[in-house]
């Protein structure tokens, strides 16, 4: 970094002018916690990191980038599990942390005006009083961005019933490649053509960059009921779920915690009570009106009781109810005091293949003798085994790539997707054709070069490079597997 | 049309029962059986330069602008139409293109479930009504059918096929082509089979009803009502014979929608009452001299767009309101259309025109949408040789 | 450069930062990030730089030092991060290895450290030096110097003079003070360096109320400062030297439990692991557990309450200062907003780091001038002087007050209510 080249210096330089910019940072400290989001096991280093104030800033870093032939790369709080923010090495890592206004509050039509540096549960709280909330609730709510949620189209537990975060997007001002601004979808929903709102979210920044979204906001249920079901085996529990589905029954949220998770989650600080001689748990939430809940909460605890659950019971305050999703939310981080290294994988199956899925992954794990904690959003059919590990033991490395490779096969011998909300990135790049042949990534390569042809907008994410021109294709730009 | 013939099979290259559609010669109707056979059609209609439009039930074949090619042919998927694949337990639904939507309705009640195609269009497809990803009385602005729309198979110009999305609830493998296809008549890609969100079907469905002597009144109830704290699955304003009705629809579990019930009062309706509202969206007339136009705006805006119709084009205008959704369908006399437009630009409205009268010239997608230039560069990457309805789609594309 | 690239010494805690997988939940609780943005300002990015140096991937000097310090050490990010990563104990290892090779200027490290060591950790000095404040700012010269702008001329000296608190007279207790009524039990009580000196009024009202509840109060004679702030600039030897001599000041048994009423006091002495750990309790959690009599006095006050990031995050005590408030008859406990968040005192952050410093005191006062509650109340010698600075300045109509203050005011007015 210490000598770099002129035009770097040039680009820097022209960064720096850019009157609505708060701040460039071109120093080796400075850039070196940016080398990975929260997919930690691929890195890169950018050229600087910029923080833009404005949309129009946003347009002329663009240019800046455009004219010197440098890509960049979006980020938000750097939260994301697949490296959707990992700058490729030498880019220019647009920061959105400091573009975080609420614009504007819509109470009638219930919709918020938010800059994409706004964190996901802050906007929630701040519409709190108002009855309302931002539906969409990935773990990491607390820190997270609303323009990460819209590039990653995030999910979280109440997917199950509100959807993931396109639903909730009507309408995004966006700055694309060739540095024009547009908006794309339509505050009111009815937008012409075609939907390039509904292509953007959860293209993983690679089509544009979000300067201000319109999302919805939902009026909170009036009656919230959450149930604690523990199981003394992982697939009575995951039967329960099948149970509670084909009841007719639709949770807000149906997730599924197994015994190591609970372990770790109940040793931190988002310890919530859960029951630690239980193999597996569910988290079962119910929502509507008081007299609908209190019949659903009967019909889930029968059908837990039918599949042998040990206990059942619901939380008696708005405290507990708070502290059992903590707990939930926490629990990726939580297995971060199991090992030093954790690897969350994130894969769908159809919901119910889930027992003999887990089983199977459980298996592979122990064969391998991999230690393996599953979290589960059942209700969706979305699985995130977490391997935990030491990558300083070289062996130990080896068997967990493998092991990422063996859950994604069995998952998609199973009907399953790659990804259910954390997305593809750098992460799962080069495995998007153990789904997808030629003929249906030739499509996204389409759409990626109508929107990007030059290739500057977060390159090498998402898309694998085409099988026949790997060697000259641009795309095919590496990142620093130090690890792997 | 030797060549679709040689795909299809002579006997399903058939004669068109109009000589022209939108100006333009059709050439013939061609029904392939497959959806390889849809591909292949479309490999040969790039490879021979005859463009085609892709048609199921036609309920909506009539939406868009008139082809600008001189010749063309239509594609009727209606062949596929094997039994869709039903998995209530996965929450999911398959079906082929030409599976027509009541169908599908039916046997997913069968097994307690439901989709949220609206099946409101007579003969109406399933890859059709994906297509045109029309309105329907359960619109709102958070309930649409794209949002249940999982996974997709497309023929494309290149004469492959390819997938899209899968066969689970939550999916985010890859860029969402599901929403690039869904509501894009037939431009970029056909529709060979669709997997569909099943939902468990409500436990109890109550329409109810309140008559009110003119549209502010029934309005203000509309606001009131959408104000109360219920699970609403549709509400609308119809004209009656004298005066406008406020129709609503309360679906879920049977507590719940008694409950509900209870909050805002109105009169016991039929699901007849519910149909009609259906009907006047799915099965309007043309009117002569008329244009058939949807108005859009955010549901706060919805008086402001019934007072603007009833302004330009008279009291009797407005055939159905949809508050929740901000949408507005009426019969607008052509000599009053300028003025709609410049009023819908001005106040950043949205506007469709389901029929246009003979002779008119307008953009039937109305102004302009920003992200213009990207849907040609899409069109371009997709269809660079215009065989996919070409000219149909907005901006002419 | 050269030695930094020498080798990790044994003073970063390397194992201990492979706890922190990255997921970046503790961003948002922390201050320096709030207010910057940078990942480099932020938990995980500190982590994430002492991890880089221990690899050897990066320098110690220049920016890692600069973050380092720019840390406040509130370890606000501890109760948000659920692997739980020892923040505050990563922090004090960095910083003493910053120390340890040389990586910060050096006339201002051997500064702090002698200042530290022979003002604050001595007794008698401390006195001394408080005593000199105390008829400054008794004999007028504050005054004049503040309305001369003499101060003006130096300013560490302004900055210093501002934050001063109104010193009361100093808190010289017997060495056993016997419980009033009932006899419930026997404290100890941690009375601290800068308490009795600067807050001597808080230190009687802890002793009062203590007794007041029927405990009976003794006061080691020999004991000294926790050592907290020493270790919190890295200096971790001279820390463990102020340690020792309160192990043997403090009797080992018979007695209840070690009372402290200086938030970052008892989460210091808690966390050392030694033999006086066990027994120390901060005065809210003490009261809250053991239970009190309710005050009959009444104090018709509306009452902010800002959590003391040691007292929080340090010691996950958010209920019990606040518990004990409400049972005095007449006070109104409203909702401070970002109560939880960090007002820039952190030990001697707000002489070290100014201007981070005062960003987080605006933001506090600003809090404080939207809620507008009559006292302000938090449980830590260092708040308590940087809250007020802030009020002052601000010309806001709060007072600001320890908790315990106010319990004793309360009790105090029983005696009015008896006549």
């Amino acid at each position: 970094m210490a000598e770099q080249l002129p035009r770097a210096v040039e680009l820097v330089r022209r960064l720096r002018s850019i009157r609505e910019v708060a701040e460039v940072l071109d120093g080796e400290g400075e850039l070196f916690p940016y080398e990975a989001d929260a997919f930690t096991l691929l890195r890169g280093r950018a050229l600087a990191v910029v923080f833009p104030l404005s949309a129009r800033a946003v347009q002329e870093i663009v240019l800046a980038c455009n004219a010197a032939g440098t890509s960049y790369v979006a980020r938000g709080a750097g939260t994301g599990l697949s490296g959707g923010a990992t700058p490729v090495d030498g880019c220019v890592l647009i920061e959105f942390s400091r573009m975080n206004r609420v614009l504007e509050i819509d109470v009638t039509n219930r919709t918020a005006v938010v800059e994409p540096g706004v964190i996901n549960a802050d906007l929630s709280e701040m519409v709190a009083p108002l009855g309302l909330h931002y539906a969409p609730d990935p773990s990491s709510q607390s820190a997270c961005t609303i323009g990460g949620n819209i590039a990653e189209n995030s999910g979280g537990p109440h997917t199950l019933k509100y959807g993931t975060t396109s639903p909730h997007v009507l309408e995004i001002e966006v700055v694309l490649p060739d540095a024009t601004l547009v908006k794309l979808g339509r505050r009111d929903g009815h937008c012409a053509g075609y939907d390039l709102r509904g292509l953007f979210v959860g293209s993983e920044g690679t089509l544009g960059l979000v300067t201000c979204a319109t999302v919805r906001l939902v009026p909170d249920p009036e009656t919230v009921c959450t149930l604690l079901a523990s199981f003394s085996s992982l697939v009575g529990a995951c039967e329960a779920v099948a149970g509670i589905i084909a009841s007719g029954v639709l949770p807000a949220a149906l997730e599924l915690l197994d015994d190591r998770t609970i372990e770790a989650v109940e040793a931190s600080v988002y310890a919530a009570g859960y029951p630690r001689d239980a193999r597996a748990v569910l988290l079962i939430e119910l929502d509507g009106a008081a007299q609908g809940v209190a019949e659903e909460r009967e019909c889930v605890e029968r059908v837990c009781r039918e599949r042998q659950a040990i206990d059942v019971r619901a939380a008696v305050d708005e405290a507990e109810r708070a502290a059992l999703w903590r707990g939930r939310k926490g629990a990726f981080g939580a297995m971060g005091r199991l090992a030093p290294d954790l690897y969350v994988h994130d894969a769908v199956v159809p919901r119910t293949r889930l027992p003999e899925v887990v089983a199977e992954i459980n298996e592979a794990a122990a064969r391998r003798g991999l230690r393996l904690a599953n979290i589960l959003h059942a209700g969706d059919g979305n699985l995130h085994p977490n391997i935990s590990f030491d990558r300083r033991d070289a062996n130990q490395l080896q068997r967990v790539r493998e092991m990422g490779e063996e859950i994604l096969r069995i998952c998609i011998e199973a009907g399953g997707v790659l990804s259910g909300e954390h997305g593809i990135g750098i992460e799962k790049r080069d495995y998007m054709r153990m789904l997808f042949d030629e003929c249906d990534l030739e499509p996204m390569r389409w759409v990626h070069d109508a929107f990007d042809p030059e290739d500057r907008c977060n390159p090498g994410k998402l898309i694998p490079t085409p099988r026949a021109c790997a060697e000259s294709n641009p795309r095919h730009r590496g990142y620093a597997k130090v690890e792997f | 049309m030797q060549p679709f013939a040689a795909i299809v099979g002579t006997e399903y290259v058939q004669p068109p029962s109009a000589p022209t559609f939108g100006g333009a010669k059709l050439e013939a109707v061609v029904r392939p059986g497959s959806p390889e056979e849809v591909a292949a059609c479309l490999g040969a209609a790039r490879s021979e330069g005859i463009p085609v439009i892709a048609t199921g039930g036609g309920s909506k074949l009539h939406w868009g602008n008139p082809p600008d090619v001189s010749a063309l042919a239509l594609l009727d998927l209606g062949r596929l139409n094997a039994a869709p694949e039903l998995q209530p337990e996965e929450g999911i639904a398959t079906a082929e293109a030409g599976v027509r939507v009541d169908a599908l309705a039916r046997a997913a009640a069968e097994r307690g479930s439901c989709t949220s195609l609206a099946d409101i269009f007579p003969q109406a497809t399933v890859g059709g009504t994906i297509a045109a990803d029309p309105p329907s009385p359960t619109h709102s602005v958070e309930r649409r059918a794209r949002n249940d729309l999982l996974g997709l198979e497309v023929a494309l110009p290149t004469g492959e096929l390819t997938r899209a999305g899968g066969k689970v609830v939550k999916n985010v493998t890859g860029f969402d082509l599901v929403r690039l296809y869904c509501g894009s008549l037939g431009t970029l890609g056909v529709i060979t089979s669709a997997t569909l969100r099943l939902r468990s079907l409500p436990g109890a469905r109550r329409v109810l009803r309140r008559d009110f002597d003119e549209l502010g009144a029934a309005l203000s109830a509309a606001t009131e009502l959408m104000q109360t704290p219920l699970e609403l699955a549709g509400v609308a304003l119809e004209p009656g014979s004298e005066g406008w009705g406020l129709v609503w629809l309360l679906e879920g579990g049977e507590t719940s929608v008694a409950e509900f019930a209870g909050r805002f009062a109105g009169d016991p309706a039929s699901d007849e009452d519910w149909r009609a509202v259906g009907r006047e969206i799915g099965e309007s007339e043309r009117v002569n001299g008329h244009a058939r136009v949807r108005l859009g705006a955010r549901p706060s805006d919805t008086r402001s767009l019934c007072q603007q119709l009833q302004r330009l084009a008279g009291d009797r205008s407005l055939r159905v309101v949809l508050p929740r959704a901000g949408l507005a369908f009426a019969d607008v006399p052509a000599e009053a259309l300028p003025e709609l437009w410049r009023e819908t630009e001005s106040r950043g409205w949205s506007l469709f025109l389901e029929h246009l009268p003979v002779g008119l010239e307008y953009d039937v997608f109305g102004p302009e949408p920003a992200g213009l230039p990207v849907m040609r560069a899409l069109k371009h990457r997709f269809d660079p040789d215009r065989v996919l309805a070409p000219g149909r789609y907005v901006g002419r594309i | 450069m050269s030695d930094a690239t020498a080798g990790a010494s044994g003073l970063i805690d390397y194992e201990a930062t492979l706890d922190c997988v990255h997921c970046g939940l503790c961003l948002p609780s922390c201050p320096t990030y709030q207010e910057t943005g940078r990942e480099s300002s932020s938990p995980r990015g500190r982590i994430y730089l002492m991890r880089g140096v221990a690899e050897q991937r990066l320098p110690l000097e220049g920016l890692v030092a600069e973050e380092m310090q720019l840390c406040l050490g509130c370890r606000a990010c501890e109760s948000a991060c659920p692997a739980g990563v020892r923040y505050g104990h990563l922090l004090e290892g960095a910083r003493a290895e910053i120390d340890a090779r040389g990586a910060r200027g050096r006339l201002r490290r051997l500064s702090e450290r002698f200042l530290l060591r022979n003002l604050v950790g001595r007794r008698g000095s401390l006195r001394g030096f408080v005593a000199g404040l105390r008829l400054y700012q008794r004999s007028r010269l504050q005054a004049f110097m503040r309305k001369s702008r003499l101060l003006w001329l130096l300013p560490p000296l302004a900055r210093a003079d501002a934050l001063l608190p109104r010193i009361s007279s100093p808190h010289r207790p017997p060495a056993v003070v016997p419980a009033l009524g009932r006899r419930r039990g026997r404290v100890a009580f941690f009375s601290g360096c800068l308490m009795p000196e600067l807050f001597g009024a808080t230190n009687a009202a802890t002793v009062e109320v203590l007794v007041r509840n029927g405990f009976e109060v003794v006061v080691p004679e020999k004991q000294g400062c926790c050592g907290a702030l020493q270790a919190h600039c890295g200096d971790l030897r001279g820390a463990e030297r102020l340690r020792e001599r309160n192990r043997l000041a403090f009797p080992s048994e018979g007695i209840d439990a070690i009372v402290v009423n200086s938030a970052g006091c008892s989460a210091s002495l808690k966390e050392c692991g030694d033999s006086l750990s066990g027994a120390v309790r901060d005065i809210a959690e003490f009261l809250a557990d053991v239970g009190i009599e309710p005050p009959r006095g009444r104090l018709e006050l509306r009452v902010a309450y800002d959590d003391p990031c040691h007292l929080l995050h340090g010691q996950r005590i958010a209920d019990a200062p606040r518990a004990l408030m409400r049972q005095i008859p007449g006070v109104e406990l409203v909702d401070l907003p970002g109560h939880s968040d960090c007002c820039g005192a952190a030990g001697i952050y707000n002489l070290t780091q100014r201007r981070m410093a005062s960003r987080l005191q605006d933001r506090k006062i600003e809090a404080l001038r939207r809620t507008r509650p009559d006292v302000l109340a938090t449980g830590n010698p260092g708040c308590l002087m940087q809250i007020a600075a802030g009020v002052r300045r601000a010309r806001l109509p709060v007072e600001v007050l320890h908790p315990i203050d106010l319990l004793a005011r309360a009790y105090a007015k029983e005696s009015q209510l008896d006549f």
